[in-house]
């Protein structure tokens, strides 16, 4: 086979928006450079940037980035983000959409001057770009010199003296390998998509591949299973669709996962795509009111001359076969993008950088999400432009006289690694027998498209997956192929390997769920164990992970303070007798009962409010955890919360006592109550009376969060006996029960205790929609209506939140304060 | 996607040959005949339908006509009959 040598100062590799960007780059800082840009398509063309969204993030002026910094951290990057990164993008957005229009980018603005802005989500707006984005900065690159070589592929990193020297590559159009020695290699090869979503194709994961084997550092391996809902028919995929999710049953679903519109799609909506299928009510498709709706909304901005006859083009053939067919289902895009770099786009190996998608994760830019968009649409162009500009200053900070330019001396090549890499690329084209890079990437597809293999994760199917993909290792090791094109996709088949093993051996490590990774047997955040990030590097073939814990403590968003901020408390609170209460962690729930009420439960389960007194019944009911509609539309929750220690008169002295001062009720949960106000003090502070009477027709006014934001709410408790329960059973009754409802209030409360062995046992039931007319529960919700589930979901969180707090801390506070209250 | 059946339709008397859905192509369906100066349509199975060939085409000497059907979605369909 033909073999050239080549040299240059820095070698680009990737001609997407982040290689052309970045080239551009580094010549602005450093014009006497040799820059080499290698693209195995066309530099200009290839990539994702001129077939995608062509939408670019925008932070409006009033937005300021320590703000967007908090929002990220806490709804997106759910603390796995590196701050510093972040808040540098954030500050850079209009100088990078500055530097874009400078380098000919055709970016539209009002007449006076102004960007045109369509404002999307909490802190963020979009603006957009045109689909000739990346020819237009291929042209001002040459412009500056940059040299292009189109229908070139890296297949490996070249290292000598411990750091990098260079790549081995090769043209996919007749085989020659370019021994290129470079000084400095930016990787800039994109995302791993798996050659699955059609829009994503280009990002097949070979540069982290070759990085991966130079012994570079990778990081946030598990975030790579981007998935998006797509039509059944076209696989077009619908962006924003997940707001507008129905089951076979005509129900509306989304709010089973989402309680008020978000940023972006995140994993919960293929959960519940998953959900609904398993449970028999799928398929699910999207209803809009908006015959527009789906689409991300960039037209309405722009009509955007080059791209509109290729958007034109494609929605003619899809809506050709997908017609008024709404349906849905998750397709896996993927995104893996785990170079490891550090805020300068270094990576762990010398004289390698690494930019765009194949960094996005590594960097730590994105948090718990894959990226992009990462939950955030327009950051992925964006991310390119701002990782590649950063690179430039990088190379240029790190380069010392005279290290660059024609009398610099050439990068030393290692003549026994490139012969040795070289007989490894072409090693397919002489096998005669063997499997086709089809077969090794039909298997990967069949372990990483499911949405219970790689979205919705647990540990047995995570194994089942693993072993699909070790299946496929095996017989990548027999890849042939008859030509150069051929061998090429045997390249990207392995480079498709290695990500699906990496994604699953990590995944299988995180024990926990996090933004967007999700498994099904650890439902639950653990930021005391997993605030850490999973490594992976290769060790003498052997892949070696490791955890490193993410440095919170450095940066502005802490989680004590952030992750659940506590209620605001008055600097008297602070000195009083209560604040030691308010300061403590809250007692957390076993995550089974979190894991258990993710979905409604059988409407069939349900207790009507009408059959209040089964409450009594020695056992227990069929729903004692969970919400579901009852079959008249009305909703219901139910909640178990055991009580150690605890008597139902302690229960009895708690709501007797906490409406005289709001501290009392902040510390109850010091993430939602903000205040309690008794409107009835006379009677709280009437020691002649029961502490039953104290607060029986009694009303709280409440501020608190119960899950979707604070309300004022007005809490009037009622004897049982005047919402329903029967008087003779309540004669004999050994526990209490703490309730509420009247004829205006649409919900009924009730805490239903009673004594058990150690303590006693709480069962918690709310009636939405009913409320209580002559002393007995009405519907109050006209007929045929179905209330929505995401409150009740909220509110059953909240109170499995609060009453397993109140559970660990009542005997405490009831020994502290009941004296003084009772005499 | 792999293993599909998509079509591209290419009418040659309307070609000018004026290289951009070569270049436009971004997973190397089309190569180039220098001595033609023509377009070939060698690895039509690889095609992903982003409809670039056509789009940049000043000429429309190309049609891509995809076989949604043939595109499998990676989802386990039938466990949930």
């Amino acid at each position: 086979m033909k073999r050239e040598d080549l040299r240059c100062d820095v070698l680009v590799v990737g001609g997407g928006v982040g290689g052309l960007a970045c080239a551009v780059s580094v010549k602005e800082q450093l014009p006497d450079a040799d820059v080499l840009v290698i693209e195995k398509q066309t530099a200009g063309y290839a990539g994702k940037a001129n077939r995608g969204g062509g939408v670019l993030q925008y932070f409006p002026k009033n937005v300021k980035p320590e703000d967007f910094l908090r929002f990220h951290v806490n709804e997106i990057g759910c603390y796995l983000g590196n701050q510093e990164l972040m808040l540098r993008y954030v500050e850079m957005n209009t100088q990078l959409i500055q530097k874009l229009e400078d380098w000919g980018v055709n970016i539209p603005r009002e007449d006076n001057g102004d960007l045109r802005v369509l404002p999307t989500g909490p802190f963020t707006a979009m603006i957009c770009v045109d689909l000739d984005i990346c020819l237009r900065i291929r042209r001002r690159a040459e412009k500056l010199g940059v040299r292009f070589m189109d229908k070139t592929t890296m297949s490996d990193l070249l290292t000598a003296e411990g750091k990098v020297a260079g790549a081995l590559a090769y043209s996919i159009l007749d085989g020659t390998s370019y021994v290129i020695a470079a000084k400095n290699v930016v990787l800039a090869t994109g995302s791993q998509n798996y050659r699955f979503a059609s829009m994503w194709s280009s990002g097949r994961g070979d540069g982290i591949a070759a990085a991966y084997r130079a012994g570079a550092r990778l990081r946030n391996v598990e975030f790579g299973n981007f998935a998006q809902l797509m039509k059944v028919r076209s696989h077009n995929e619908v962006v924003f669709g997940e707001n507008n999710m129905y089951n076979a049953k005509g129900e509306f679903i989304t709010p089973h996962f989402r309680a008020h519109r978000e940023t972006d799609i995140n994993s919960n909506a293929i959960q519940e795509w998953y959900r609904q299928m398993t449970a028999g009510t799928g398929p699910v498709h999207l209803e809009f009111d908006d015959p527009q709706g789906g689409n991300g909304g960039a037209e309405r901005l722009w009509g955007r001359p080059y791209g509109k006859k290729f958007r034109e083009i494609n929605d003619e053939r899809a809506n050709a076969v997908d017609g008024s067919d709404l349906e849905v289902c998750p397709m896996l895009v993927g995104e893996q993008s785990p170079i490891c770099t550090d805020i300068g786009m270094r990576t762990t190996l010398k004289g390698l950088y690494a930019i765009g998608d194949c960094s996005y994760s590594g960097s730590g830019a994105a948090g718990a999400v894959p990226a992009p968009p990462g939950r955030n649409r327009g950051s992925g162009i964006l991310n390119a432009v701002f990782a590649a500009v950063v690179c430039g200053e990088s190379i240029g900070n790190d380069a010392f006289a005279p290290a660059f330019g024609p009398d610099a001396a050439p990068a030393q090549i290692d003549a026994q690694q490139v012969a040795a890499l070289t007989a490894a690329l072409y090693a397919p084209l002489e096998r005669t027998g063997g499997c086709s890079a089809e077969d090794v990437i039909e298997l990967v597809h069949q372990a990483m498209c499911p949405a219970e293999y790689s979205v919705v994760m647990s540990a047995d199917r995570i194994e089942k997956a693993l072993e699909i993909v070790l299946k496929a290792k095996e017989l990548a090791k027999t890849l042939k192929a008859k030509d150069f094109h051929e061998l090429l996709n045997c390249h990207e088949a392995e480079a498709m390997v290695l990500s699906a093993e990496l994604h699953y051996r990590a995944s299988a490590l995180r024990k926990e769920s996090r933004g967007w990774f999700l498994r099904e047997d650890y439902p639950q955040r653990d930021d005391a164990n997993w605030l850490k990030w999973i490594d992976v590097q290769n060790k003498d073939g052997e892949m070696a992970f490791s955890t490193v814990n993410v440095p919170v403590e450095c940066w502005p968003v802490k989680p004590d303070d952030a992750v659940i901020p506590r209620v605001p408390v008055t600097e008297a609170e602070k000195a009083g007798p209560l604040y030691k209460y308010f300061t403590r962690v809250m007692t957390e729930a076993d995550p089974a009962v979190y894991a258990a009420v993710q979905i409604p439960a059988d409407p069939a389960k349900g207790l009507s409010p009408l059959e209040m007194n089964r409450l009594f019944d020695a056992g227990y009911l069929d729903l004692e955890l969970g919400y579901c509609n009852l079959p008249d539309g009305t909703a219901m929750l139910a909640n178990k919360t055991f009580f150690p220690g605890c008597t139902p008169e302690m229960f009895d002295f708690w709501f007797a006592w906490h409406g005289v001062e709001a501290m009392r009720y902040k510390f109850w949960n010091p993430h939602q109550h903000y205040s309690v106000q008794t409107l009835n003090m006379d009677k709280a502070l009437d020691r002649s009376l029961s502490l039953k009477e104290r607060y029986w027709d009694t009303t709280h006014d409440v501020y608190e969060d119960c899950g979707e934001g604070p309300s004022r709410i007005f809490i009037n408790f009622r004897n049982p006996a005047d919402i329903g329960f029967d008087p003779e059973k309540l004669k004999d009754f050994k526990g209490t029960i703490v309730c509420a409802g009247n004829e205006k209030s649409p919900t009924i409360m009730c805490h239903f205790m009673r004594p058990v062995e150690g303590g006693c046992e709480l069962r918690s039931r709310f009636w939405i929609g009913w409320h209580v007319v002559n002393g007995k529960p009405e519907k109050l919700i006209p007929d045929g209506f179905k209330m929505p589930l995401g409150m009740v979901k909220a509110l059953l969180m909240h109170n499995i939140k609060e009453f397993t707090h109140l559970a660990s801390i009542l005997p405490e506070v009831y020994a502290e304060f009941h004296g003084d209250f009772v005499k | 996607m792999i293993r599909t059946n998509h079509k591209i339709e290419y009418d040659k008397d309307k070609c000018v040959g004026c290289k951009l859905c070569y270049k436009a192509c971004f997973v190397d369906v089309i190569r180039w005949d220098e001595e033609n100066k023509r377009p070939v349509f060698q690895y039509v199975s690889d095609c992903e339908h982003c409809f670039y060939c056509e789009a940049v085409c000043a000429k429309g000497a190309i049609k891509v006509i995809p076989d949604y059907a043939s595109e499998r979605m990676g989802q386990h369909f039938s466990q949930y009959k």
